[in-house]
C-alpha cells in the first residue's frame, strides 16, 4: 500500500468538513429561570448544599434569617416528609436533605439576633425499658433536630425514672417514646399508667413498629391525661411538635382531640354505611320509576371469570398500538391543523412530527418510564330503579381475585348478597337515559355482567416529567407528558378491547384500531366525572370492589387516582350503551 | 447438608419450615426470673443457657405437626445484638447451645426413612452497614463466630434471614463464605430478605435488586423472603421470584398484617387462610420452601406440611436477566434498545471536574457530579478514584459509603489496586461490575481480582490485553478474550454471563497507517466474542477512537463509531452520554465522512492497492 498514493482520505475530509464548525456553547443552568425562593425550596427537597450559601446570602437581602428558615426551607422539609409519606423517597435521601437544611440553618445562626428564638421546642426521646431498637427514634432526632428543636436523646432501654428526670430538667415541652417490641407498647402503657398518677401532663408523642394508631389513639389515651399523639413516621414526630407549639396546649388541646376522634368514629361509620345493604333506591325518582326505552332483551355474555385479577408485564408497544394519534399529536401536542391544507399538513407530520413521536417513544421506553398494569373484574349486577346493585357471593375468603365460591356457568340464584351499590343520574328530558337501564333488572329475575377496571401506567412518568417542567424543558414536557396522558388513554382502550374478547361480544369491532376511538363497538366504556355519570365520590365504591392499591393505584380525598395518569372506569355490553350527557 | 443436597430434595418435593419462634415463646409467658433477671429480659437467646427447655419446647410443638425443618433459637445472636445485653463474648456457646437443642429434638423425631433438619438462624442484627451503623468487618467477624457456633452445634444449613440491608446479608454471606474457605465444610445456605408493607426492603431496596444482588453467590442454594406481612401483601413479589429466580424461592409469610390489640401483637390470618395462600404459591408459583414467621403456629404449620404432601409444585420456566444493581434499583447488562451507557465523569483521570472535587475532599460535589450523569441518560457509573500521592482507599471508603446510598445507579469499580477494590465492595450494597482484569502481567491479576469478584458477587470488565501489550487484531483480541474466559470459568468459577469483554480501541484520528483499520479490528473482534461466548457481554470506551481529533468531530465520530458497534453485538459503552447524538442528528455528509473513516474507504491511484 506504502507503494501508492492515496488520492482520497476520509480522515483529512472530515478534518477539513469540522474544522470551522464550533460546539454549541449550552451551559446554561436549566434552574436559572427559578425564582430565588424555589430555588432555595429545591435545594432542600434534592439535598443539594453546595453553594446554598450564595443563595442564603441573596435571599438575606429580602428576609429576615428566621424568615427564611420558617417561610422557605422548612417548606422544602415539608414537601420531603410528604414524599416519604407516601414512599416517593426513601430513607438516604431523607438524610441528605437533613444534612442540606442543617448547613443552611448554620450557615444563618450567625446573622439571627436571638439564637434562642429560633429553638422552637424541647423533646425528651427515648427508647423504652427493655427494647434496643432504636433506628426510627433516631431519625426522628435528626428530622426535628434540622427543624430548629431541641432534642434530648437518652438512647435504649431506657427506664421511665430516667426520662422523667430529663424531662423535668430540661422543662421539655414534649416527650417521645419508641420501640420496635411488641411488649414496648405494654410498657409505654405502663409508662404512661405512671405518669398519669403522678399527676404529669406534658405532651407525650409514641411511634414504632409494633405501635397502630388505632391502638394510641383509641387504648392509650384512656390512660394519660395529657396530650397523647402518635407517630407512624419522622415527619409525624414534626407535626407534633408543631401541633403543640402553636396551640395552646393543655386542657384546650385534649378538647380539641376529644372532638378529633369523635370525628373519626364518624368517618368510620359512614363509611361502613357506604358498603353493602342499607341504602333505598336513592335520590333520583323512586316513586315515579321512571325509564328509557333502552331494550330489556338483550342476551346476558358468559363472563370468563367472576371476581378481578391483575395483569402486568405488558409490552408498551402492544399498549400503543391503541394509541390515539389524532388525539395526541393536534389535541396533547397542539399541531393544530388550522390553516394547512390536507396535504401540506400531511407532509408536516411526516417531517416534523412523526420523527419526535418516535424519538419519544424510543426514550420513554428505553428510560423505563412506562409500567401498564391493570386490575378488571366482571360483576354480577342488576340494576334497581336508577341505581346498579353489584353482587357477591355468599362465602368468599378473597373477594380480590378471582372468585373461588364461584365460578362462571353456576346458577346465581340464592348464591348472592349485595354488595356495592351505584346510583346514576337520569336524563331528565331527551332520551331519559340512566346507565343502570342497560342491566337487566331486579324484577327480570335475571342477573346482568358488570365489568369494571383500573389502569395506571405508572408513577415513574409523571416523575419524569415533572422534572421536566422543574428544569424549565417546557417542549420535551410537552412531548413526553402528551404522550403519557395518551399512553393511559390507550391501556384502558385496549382493556376495554380485551374484554369485550373475553365476553365474546367483539364481533362488531372496527377493524381499524382508529375507528375504536370513536366508539365504533359493541357498548361502551364509562368513567367516573364525564358526563354519563358525573359523581366522584363513586370512585369509593369501585375502589371497595377493586382495589386497585393493588397496583399502586390510590385515592386523594377530592377523589383523584394518584398517580396523575391511571383511569377507572366500568364497561358496560349493552349495544345501545353509547356515551350520553345528564344535564 | 451441602447445597447439593438440599437441591436433590427440593426436586423431589416441597420442604417445610417451622413457624414462629420469638412469638411462640411469648405464648409461655415468661417472666424476668425465666430470663435470668431483671437485665436480661427479652433476650430470647439467652434461654438456650438459662432455661433450655423453653426453645425446646417450640421446636417440639412444631415437629410434632411434621415439619421438615426446625429453625434455631438464634435469630438475635450475633454478638452485636447480645452486646446490648453485655453478653458479646458468649455468642459462640450460645449459639451452639440454641444448635444443640433443635438438634436433639430434631433426631429425636427423625427416622431412617424421613430425617428431621436443623437451620441456623441468623437475623439482621440491630444495625444497618449501609447507613454506617457498623463497618462490613466487624459485622462479619460477628456473624462468624454465629456460624461456627451454629454448625458446630449441628446445624445441617443456614438460613440468613429477615435481612433489611443487602450490604448486612453480603457481611452474612462473607462470614460464610471465609468458614467454607477455612474448614472445607459445604454447607448449604437459605438467604430470605423483608419487603416491608412499602413494597421495598428497609433501605428502599426493589426485589429485582435483591434478586439481582444474591443471586450471582454460589454458596447460596435458595433465596426468598420471611416477614413483616402476610401472604397477600408478598403475593407479587412471589411471583416476581418464581419468574425471574434460578434459585429455588422460599417464602414464609407472618400470619397477616400485625395488628395491636391492648398491647398484644394479634395476627388474624386464620390457618386455613394460610393454606389457601401457600397452595396457591406452591400450586401456581412453583415456590419449593413453605414456612411461617411472626405469629404462625403450630396449627398453622400443620396445614402447610398438609400442603407439602399433597401438592407438587409448579415446574417454573424461569428468564433471569443478568443485571448489577445499586442498593435501589437494578440495570439489566443488555438493553433494547443497547447499548446501557457508562457514565465515565466520576473518574479522577478522566474528568477534572472530578478530579478537582477529589481534591478539594468536596464529597457533596461528588455525589452531585453522580446525579447529573443520571439526568445525562447514564445507567451505570464508572467510579475511579485513583490519583499519585493521595490515599487510594481512603478515598474510595469516604466516597463509597455515600454513593451506595446517594447515586441510585449501579456502579463499576474502577481501580487498578486489589485493596481499593476489596473496600470498595465492602460498602457496596447492590452488585458492582469491577473494572478490570487484563493478562498484561499473566494471570497475576485474575488471582486477585476474581476471588473477590466470587465473594462479593460482582460482575468483571477484561481487557483485551496480553504479556505483549493491547491486542491490535481480530484475531489477538479473540484469542486473549478466549484465554481468560476458559480461565475465569474452569479455574476461578466465574459464570460466563459474569464477564464483559472490552475489545479495545485505538485512535482513528493519528492517521498512523498501523491503526488505519483499529475500527474493523474491534467491531469484528465484538462479532467473535459474542458468536463463541452468547452470554458474555461487550463493552467498549468509545471515544478512544477520535482521540486526536477537534471537539465537533470527536463528537461526530464517536456517535457514528457506536452506531455501527452496537450493530454488531455491542451491549455497553463507556462514554460522556450527552456527548452522543442520535444517528439521524448527524448531518449527512459529516456521517458519510465517519463511515468511510470507520471502514477505511481511502482510495488509491494503483489497482493493486485498491484491491487490498
Amino acid at each position: 500500500m506504502s507503494d501508492s498514493k492515496c488520492i482520497y482520505d476520509p480522515l483529512i475530509e472530515l478534518m477539513k468538513y469540522y474544522a470551522s464548525a464550533t460546539t454549541e456553547a449550552k451551559d446554561r443552568r436549566s434552574d436559572e429561570s427559578l425564582s430565588l425562593e424555589e430555588k432555595l425550596k429545591r435545594r432542600i427537597i434534592d439535598g443539594d448544599k453546595i453553594g446554598i450559601d450564595d443563595d442564603l446570602k441573596k435571599a438575606m437581602e429580602k428576609y429576615s434569617p428566621l424568615q427564611i428558615i420558617n417561610e422557605i426551607l422548612l417548606g422544602g422539609m415539608r414537601v420531603v416528609g410528604d414524599l416519604f409519606g407516601s414512599g416517593q423517597m426513601q430513607l438516604p435521601f431523607v438524610l441528605q436533605s437533613a444534612e442540606t437544611m442543617k448547613a443552611a440553618v448554620k450557615f444563618l445562626e450567625p446573622f439571627m439576633e436571638h439564637v434562642e428564638g429560633m429553638q422552637k421546642g424541647l423533646i425528651v426521646l427515648a427508647t423504652v425499658k427493655g427494647d434496643v431498637h432504636d433506628i426510627g427514634k433516631n431519625l426522628v432526632d435528626i428530622i426535628l433536630t434540622n427543624n430548629g428543636y431541641r432534642v434530648i436523646n437518652l438512647g435504649i432501654k431506657v427506664p421511665l425514672e430516667q426520662i422523667i428526670e430529663a424531662s423535668e430538667a430540661n422543662k421539655a415541652d414534649a416527650i417521645g417514646m419508641s420501640g420496635l417490641l411488641v411488649k414496648s407498647t405494654v410498657i409505654m402503657k405502663e409508662n404512661l399508667e405512671q405518669m398519669n398518677q403522678r399527676g404529669l401532663r406534658v405532651p407525650v408523642v409514641l411511634g414504632g413498629a409494633a405501635l397502630t394508631r388505632r391502638y394510641v389513639e383509641k387504648d392509650l389515651r384512656k390512660v394519660y391525661s395529657g396530650y397523647l399523639s402518635y407517630a407512624n413516621d419522622a415527619f409525624d414526630g414534626l407535626h407534633f411538635m408543631e401541633d403543640i407549639k402553636s396551640a395552646k396546649i393543655n386542657t384546650q388541646i385534649s378538647k380539641e382531640v376529644a372532638m378529633a376522634s369523635a370525628s373519626i368514629d364518624e368517618t368510620n361509620e359512614q363509611q361502613k354505611n357506604l358498603s353493602p345493604s342499607g341504602k333505598s333506591a336513592g335520590q333520583y325518582g323512586t316513586e315515579t320509576r321512571l325509564r328509557s326505552k333502552v331494550s330489556e332483551e338483550v342476551a346476558v355474555p358468559q363472563v370468563p371469570f367472576y371476581g378481578s385479577a391483575i395483569v402486568s408485564d405488558m409490552r408498551v408497544e402492544k399498549v400503543w398500538e391503541y394509541l390515539n394519534e389524532v388525539a395526541l399529536i393536534r389535541g396533547q401536542w397542539q399541531f393544530s391543523k388550522k390553516g394547512w391544507d390536507d396535504e401540506e399538513y400531511t407532509r408536516m407530520l411526516e417531517k416534523d412530527v412523526y420523527p419526535i413521536l418516535e424519538e419519544v417513544k424510543l426514550r420513554v421506553k428505553r428510560e423505563g418510564l412506562l409500567a401498564p398494569r391493570v386490575i378488571y373484574g366482571y360483576y354480577p349486577c342488576q340494576s334497581d330503579g336508577d341505581d346498579l346493585v353489584v353482587y357477591s357471593p355468599l362465602e368468599e375468603p378473597d373477594l380480590q381475585s378471582k372468585w373461588k365460591s364461584l365460578k362462571p356457568g353456576d346458577s346465581l340464584d340464592g348464591q348472592l348478597k349485595e354488595w356495592v351499590r351505584f346510583t346514576f343520574p337520569r336524563q331528565t328530558d331527551d332520551r331519559f337515559l340512566c346507565i343502570s337501564d342497560f342491566f337487566k333488572s331486579k324484577d327480570s329475575g335475571t342477573y346482568d355482567v358488570i365489568e369494571m377496571q383500573a389502569v395506571t401506567i405508572g408513577s415513574k412518568i409523571s416523575e419524569y416529567t415533572k422534572r421536566l417542567f422543574e428544569d424549565a424543558n417546557y417542549r420535551d414536557y410537552l412531548f413526553v407528558h402528551g404522550l403519557s396522558v395518551e399512553s393511559a388513554e390507550a391501556l384502558a382502550e385496549y382493556w376495554h378491547k380485551i374484554v369485550r374478547t373475553e365476553l365474546g361480544i367483539d364481533g362488531s369491532d372496527a377493524k381499524e384500531v382508529k375507528r375504536l376511538f370513536s366508539q365504533k363497538y359493541q357498548g361502551a366504556r364509562y368513567s367516573f366525572g364525564y358526563p354519563a355519570c358525573p359523581n366522584l365520590e363513586d370512585q369509593v365504591k369501585l375502589f371497595e370492589i377493586l382495589r386497585p392499591e393493588r397496583i399502586g393505584i390510590s385515592l386523594t380525598e377530592e377523589f383523584q387516582l394518584v398517580p396523575e395518569q391511571s383511569t377507572t372506569s366500568i364497561v358496560v355490553h349493552h349495544p345501545e350503551a353509547k356515551y350520553f350527557n345528564v344535564k | 447438608m451441602t447445597g447439593n443436597e438440599l437441591l436433590e430434595i427440593l426436586k423431589k418435593r416441597v420442604l417445610v419450615f417451622d413457624g414462629a419462634t420469638g412469638t411462640s415463646l411469648q405464648t409461655q409467658n415468661l417472666t424476668s426470673a425465666d430470663f435470668g433477671g431483671e437485665h436480661l429480659a427479652g433476650c430470647n437467646e439467652y434461654l438456650n443457657i438459662f432455661k433450655p427447655e423453653a426453645p425446646e419446647r417450640v421446636h417440639r410443638g412444631f415437629l410434632e405437626v411434621g415439619v421438615d425443618v426446625v429453625e434455631t433459637n438464634s435469630f438475635g445472636g450475633s454478638s452485636i445484638v447480645l452486646a446490648e445485653y453485655g453478653l458479646a463474648d458468649s455468642s459462640y456457646e450460645i449459639n451452639k447451645r440454641s444448635a444443640e437443642i433443635a438438634r436433639k429434638v430434631a433426631d429425636e423425631y427423625s427416622s431412617p426413612e424421613r430425617r428431621r433438619y436443623v437451620a441456623g438462624s441468623m437475623g439482621p442484627t440491630t444495625k444497618l452497614p449501609s447507613l454506617g451503623h457498623i463497618g462490613f468487618d466487624d459485622m462479619r467477624e460477628s456473624y462468624k463466630v454465629q456460624v461456627k457456633g451454629l454448625v458446630d452445634g449441628g446445624a445441617d444449613l443456614l438460613i440468613v434471614e429477615t435481612c433489611q440491608d443487602l450490604l448486612q446479608a453480603k457481611a452474612a454471606l462473607a462470614s460464610i463464605h471465609e468458614f467454607i474457605e477455612e474448614t472445607g465444610k459445604g454447607i448449604a445456605v437459605v438467604v430470605s430478605i423483608t419487603i416491608e408493607t412499602m413494597g421495598t426492603m428497609l433501605m428502599g431496596t426493589e426485589i429485582s435488586s435483591a434478586l439481582t444482588t444474591i443471586e450471582p453467590y454460589d454458596i447460596v442454594t435458595v433465596f426468598g423472603m420471611n416477614c413483616a406481612t402476610g401472604p397477600k401483601e408478598m403475593e407479587e413479589n412471589v411471583r416476581y421470584l418464581c419468574e425471574n429466580s434460578p434459585k429455588p424461592v422460599f417464602v414464609m409469610p407472618n400470619a397477616g398484617l400485625p395488628e395491636n390489640i391492648g398491647g398484644q401483637a394479634c395476627y388474624h390470618l386464620t390457618p386455613e387462610e394460610l393454606e389457601l395462600w401457600m397452595t396457591r404459591f406452591v400450586k401456581e408459583f412453583g415456590v419449593s420452601i413453605i414456612g411461617g414467621c411472626c405469629g404462625t403456629t403450630p396449627d398453622h404449620i400443620s396445614r402447610l406440611v398438609k400442603v407439602a404432601a399433597q401438592i407438587k409444585p409448579k415446574e417454573r420456566e424461569v428468564s433471569y436477566t443478568p443485571s448489577v444493581s445499586s442498593i435501589y434499583s437494578n440495570v439489566a447488562l443488555h438493553l433494547d434498545p443497547p447499548p446501557v451507557i457508562v457514565g465515565e465523569r466520576c473518574n479522577a483521570n478522566g474528568s477534572k471536574k472530578f478530579k478537582d472535587l477529589l481534591l478539594a475532599e468536596n464529597y457533596d460535589g461528588m455525589v452531585q457530579l453522580a446525579k447529573e450523569q443520571l439526568k445525562e441518560g447514564a445507567h451505570i457509573l464508572d467510579l475511579c478514584v485513583a490519583y499519585v500521592g493521595r490515599d487510594e482507599v481512603r478515598d474510595m471508603q469516604e466516597v463509597m459509603k455515600r454513593f451506595n446510598t446517594q447515586v441510585a445507579l449501579p456502579l463499576m469499580i474502577d481501580s487498578t489496586e486489589y485493596k481499593v477494590i476489596e473496600e470498595a465492595l465492602k460498602l457496596y450494597a447492590g452488585r458492582a461490575i469491577v473494572n478490570s482484569i487484563n493478562l498484561e502481567d499473566g494471570e497475576e491479576r485474575m488471582r486477585r481480582v476474581l476471588p473477590l469478584c466470587k465473594k462479593y458477587g460482582a460482575a468483571v470488565i477484561a481487557l483485551t490485553i496480553d504479556e505483549s501489550g493491547m491486542a491490535k487484531t481480530r484475531e489477538k483480541k479473540f484469542e486473549i478474550a478466549k484465554r481468560m474466559h476458559d480461565l475465569a470459568i474452569a479455574k476461578y468459577g466465574m459464570r460466563e454471563e459474569d464477564l464483559i469483554f472490552d475489545t479495545l480501541t485505538f485512535t482513528l484520528g493519528s492517521g498512523d497507517e498501523e491503526f488505519r483499520k483499529a475500527a474493523i479490528e474491534t467491531i469484528e473482534a465484538i462479532k467473535l466474542i459474542k458468536r463463541d461466548f452468547p452470554k458474555s457481554y461487550a463493552l467498549l470506551g468509545v471515544s478512544n477512537i477520535s482521540f486526536g481529533l477537534n471537539v465537533h468531530a470527536r463528537h461526530v465520530l464517536n456517535s457514528v463509531f457506536l452506531h455501527y458497534a452496537i450493530q454488531d453485538g455491542l451491549d455497553l459503552a463507556i462514554v460522556n452520554a450527552q456527548k452522543i447524538t442520535p444517528l439521524y442528528k448527524v448531518d449527512k455528509r459529516g456521517r458519510e465522512l465517519c463511515r468511510e473513516l470507520i471502514f477505511d474507504e481511502r482510495k488509491f491511484e494503483s489497482a493493486r492497492a485498491q484491491a487490498g
